[in-house]
């Protein structure tokens, strides 16, 4: 699935149950074949539902992850530059500034982005007092 | 959402006949439950999708926006012809390999881009944490020796009794991102004082077999948004984890006393002036001291910050990660740092250069740090200055202090004409 923008195809998919609408009349003895099959198509879309809640589950935490990241995740991060940020496969971005080209999106955690900031703040303290 | 869903309770007892249109209005409730949960969960994923793309673009800008700041204090900085590290980019040992300057691996300096330190080679097989170990397949294990303790004992709104929204504080041990210990207060009121804690931590010796700690890293939460006024440790055998322990401060000796630039490069809570050393807003925070038995620490919060909402005050305070380490370190290293002026500047001469280290006293840098300035003669490495250099390396060699602290550079700072 994109990342950067929503296919429309993706916002109106709407997924049919397995479930069906069997209406019955009952004038003969009860028929455990349409009674078993009606529960086992049953189990099966609450089976699809709860893989699909799963599944959005883990997005959520794999989205998570490209901000907060993680101290010792070194190993899953993408090692651009200081090892603690995510880059976006196929997504490039481009900032526009003289002499600015396209460049692979590096999504910082915010590890990195609050060590960014201490040494700006560091920086800033130094220039303040003359050092 | 009960009331969304159509499929109701029933209690049937078979007794006599079975009526059909009962069967057939609760499959049909079933069928319409189905498909009103399966267009939920489409909903949510879109939802998530849509959220996710607006808080990436939004982080994508926010970071580049803190890179333009980073170049505007590097130029403003290069004014009074100074340069110092921005980015770990800098590091460029690897331009060496193969010349006489050239890095081997095993005395590469290592360095921490979270909380900004370049210190002594370490080696991972003889570092841990005191607080956590790893098991595979398993991921990361909190032992249930693992003991902490709140002390709310302090003025403020923050006291046995108030309404506390919470997570346990193990979630600031385990490297999660869904994993966070906070604690959130709800005030009717706002006190100067704000929200106080004590937070006391046991050392367990049973990870590692030994009380050795020689390092501590903490993330305080929310990132800029809180205060750490103290951090002690103590040395007792079997601490109550109270006020009743030995506790000395990890700054005991007071270094960089009243120097404003060391505040939050030094342990809060050394210097001779209370609260003086204070790390308001507080970012990342990493202190390395000399290998010391330690059994417990506790460190001081105060929230002053909070949001309003439905007439409450509302403090939030905690930590987002919280590590208490050994870290073996070799007892020297190398690294070479890159300096480049701006776009129309040259080097002629180096005439200054200041190793900002906060770990270990003024008169101890001349052991500890080292350097030597490479400059490119011509396409050859060299230590004699050709004049007006594009760029300069500044080869820097830390050794272990005398009482087995391993350095943390901060800082690299060269001035020149």
């Amino acid at each position: 699935m994109a990342i950067t923008f929503n296919k429309t195809e993706n916002k109106y998919r709407i997924r049919e149950p397995l479930f069906q609408l069997n209406r019955t009349k009952f004038k003969s003895p009860r028929n455990s074949l349409s009674e078993n099959l009606e529960s086992n198509l049953l189990k099966t879309d609450f089976s699809r539902i709860l893989e699909e809640l799963t599944t959005i589950d883990l997005d959520i935490l794999n989205k998570l992850n490209y901000f907060i990241g993680s101290v010792n995740d070194y190993d899953q991060a993408a090692k651009l530059e200081d090892g603690t940020s995510y880059a976006l496969e196929g997504i490039s971005i481009y900032i526009d500034a003289p002499g600015a080209t396209e460049n692979l999106l590096e999504v910082d955690t915010m590890n990195k982005l609050s060590g960014k900031l201490a040494r700006l703040f560091y920086k800033v303290s130094l220039l303040e007092n003359g050092n | 959402m009960s009331d969304i869903l159509k499929t109701k309770k029933r209690d049937y007892k078979y007794n006599g006949p079975v009526d059909s249109s009962d069967y057939n209005s609760r499959i049909e409730e079933n069928y319409q439950d189905l498909v009103y949960l399966y267009n939920k969960s489409n909903i949510v994923d879109t939802k998530l999708s849509d959220a996710f793309e607006r808080v990436l673009k939004d982080h994508a800008f926010l970071s580049n926006a803190i890179n333009d700041i980073s170049d505007r204090i590097k130029a403003l900085e290069s004014e009074s012809n100074t340069l110092s590290i921005h980015s770990f980019s800098q590091l460029d040992y690897s331009s060496f390999i193969g010349t006489s300057f050239a890095v081997s691996g095993t005395e590469l300096l290592s360095f921490d881009p979270t909380y900004n330190i370049i210190s002594l080679p370490k080696v991972s097989s003889g570092s841990f944490s005191k607080l956590k170990f790893g098991q595979p397949g398993v991921g990361q294990i909190v032992p249930d020796y693992f003991k902490a303790m709140l002390s709310l004992s302090f003025a403020g709104v923050d006291t046995n009794g108030a309404i506390i929204d919470s997570t346990p504080m193990y979630n600031a041990i385990l490297d999660s991102p869904d994993k966070v210990w906070k604690r959130t207060v709800i005030s009717p009121s706002n006190p100067i004082t704000g929200a106080q804690m004590m937070l006391y931590v046991r050392v367990s010796p049973e990870i590692s077999g030994s009380s050795k700690t020689n390092a501590i890293k903490l993330n305080p939460f929310p990132a800029f948004g809180a205060e750490i006024y103290s951090i002690e440790y103590t040395t007792n055998t079997d601490p109550s984890l109270s006020n009743t322990d030995t506790w000395i401060p990890l700054n005991s000796r007071g270094y960089y006393d009243g120097d404003v630039s060391a505040i939050g490069k030094v342990p809060p809570g050394g210097w001779s002036t209370a609260g003086a050393d204070s790390v308001k807003n507080s970012g990342p925070l990493c202190y390395q001291f000399p290998s010391t038995d330690i059994t417990a620490i506790r460190i001081k919060f105060n929230q002053k910050n909070y949001f309003t909402e439905l007439g409450n005050y509302i403090y939030t305070y905690g930590l987002s990660d919280l590590d208490i380490r050994y870290d073996k370190f070799l007892p020297a290293g190398r690294t070479i740092i890159k300096y480049t002026p701006k776009t129309g500047d040259v080097i002629e001469e180096i005439t200054n250069v200041t190793p900002k280290i906060y770990n270990v006293p003024l008169s101890q840098m001349g052991n500890v740090f080292e350097y030597r300035i490479i400059y490119d003669n011509g396409g050859t490495y060299s230590l004699d200055n050709p004049g007006a250099n594009n760029h300069v390396w500044i080869e820097v060699t830390l050794n272990v202090a005398n009482d087995t602290t391993a350095p943390v550079l901060s800082d690299l700072i060269i001035q020149y004409n």
